[in-house]
């Protein structure tokens, strides 16, 4: 069997949105490994994270979508992760970002958010979907305004709260 | 561009090896959150075992090998995975196994299952020999890999505590 196993590519100008490659393990386990975790489920050790680097790829294998690695252009250092997650216990299909450190503040969040909003609207039939973010987190909550996301209602993920954001239909944009 | 995995299906006498699918991720969590996992770092929760089995999924693609599901032949059912395991921190990718449910013991169905991924192994990607780590406390896994015709290596704490190696080899002379 052929499994539609692996993030297609997709360009934005200064950001490349694609697959795993075994070279980013560093930069995802460094991320992984600090603070900047906290509201996604770190800080987690190396072996935690070699877990979810795999599983990151192997939902798209299980899911025929998933999180792409953002790749930056200039430098190809990786920026962060950015896509669909839809994990065991999720409501619904979730629009997710993680920026790595050095890379905030430079619009590269909402470039990747929407490039991969806009391709899961129109490739994968995911449009209007949520994003789960703690309440704490305000600069996602900033970036979830900033995409014309509105806030939903108060909900949960695996027993942490977290409010459900609404994006608005990305297949016409 | 769409990067594919050609996962490998192929039958036993009364199993099918074949891609894990979402279809699995039921009996899989439910190992993974009973008893049975102890040795693979369970029993864990819902949210721990959907990343757990979804990395095995996703070894796949980055190693171009990884753990098969284990299904019945008559009615696609999972019942365990069989492959080779092979995270960041081991040097060589490890022969692994197991079965979902206790039901499924006390079958043939484990060393039916590890005689034909072995051989795949061994055949289709030309592998002389693959290591298994086995918790000294975990007899069924250390009589099944003697069964297998797997040697006894050495004592492994440092990569895997309480673990002791046993190596698969090839038919044929032992290099």
């Amino acid at each position: 069997m052929i499994a539609p196993s692996h993030a297609p590519v997709v360009e934005t100008e200064d950001l490349i949105l694609r697959g795993y490659r075994e070279e980013d393990f560093e930069a995802f386990a460094g991320f992984g490994a600090s603070e900047r975790a906290k509201f996604v489920g770190g800080p987690q050790d190396r072996w935690g994270s070699w877990r979810s680097f795999m599983a990151g790829i192997g939902h798209w294998t299980l899911r025929g979508y998933g999180m792409w690695m953002v790749e930056h252009r200039a430098t190809g250092k990786v920026a962060g992760r950015v896509g669909m997650i839809f994990n065991d216990g999720w409501d619904e299909p979730e629009l997710g970002w993680h920026i790595y450190d050095g890379f905030e503040g430079k619009g590269y969040a909402y470039q990747a958010t929407i490039a991969a909003r806009r391709y899961s609207a129109r490739h994968f039939g995911l449009d209007r979907v949520i994003s789960y973010i703690d309440p704490e987190n305000t600069r996602s909550v900033a970036l979830a305004e900033r995409l014309d996301a509105s806030f939903e209602r108060a909900g949960e993920v695996l027993g942490h709260p977290c409010q459900v954001w609404r994006h608005p239909s990305a297949e016409a944009q | 561009m769409v990067v594919a995995v050609d996962i490998p299906r192929f039958e036993t006498e009364r199993l099918i090896l074949r891609a894990p699918g979402v279809a699995d991720t039921a009996p899989m969590l439910g190992f993974l959150a009973s008893d049975r996992a102890e040795f693979y770092g369970g029993p864990m929760n819902a949210s721990d075992g959907w990343h757990k089995f979804s990395a095995y999924v996703g070894q796949w693609v980055l190693r171009g090998y990884g753990m098969f599901s284990v299904a019945l032949r008559d009615t696609d059912q999972c019942i365990g995975m069989a492959g080779p395991f092979h995270p960041d921190h081991f040097d060589e990718p490890e022969m692994s196994w197991l079965l979902t449910s206790a039901e499924f013991e006390r079958k043939g169905y484990a060393a039916e299952a590890c005689r034909g991924v072995l051989d795949h192994l061994f055949t289709t990607h030309g592998w002389r020999s693959v290591i298994s780590y086995i918790d000294r406390a975990n007899a069924p896994s250390r009589q099944l890999a003697e069964r297998l015709g797997a040697r006894f290596e050495a004592a492994v704490d440092d990569l895997v505590p309480n673990c002791d190696s046993y190596r698969h080899f090839a038919a044929g002379p032992a290099a």
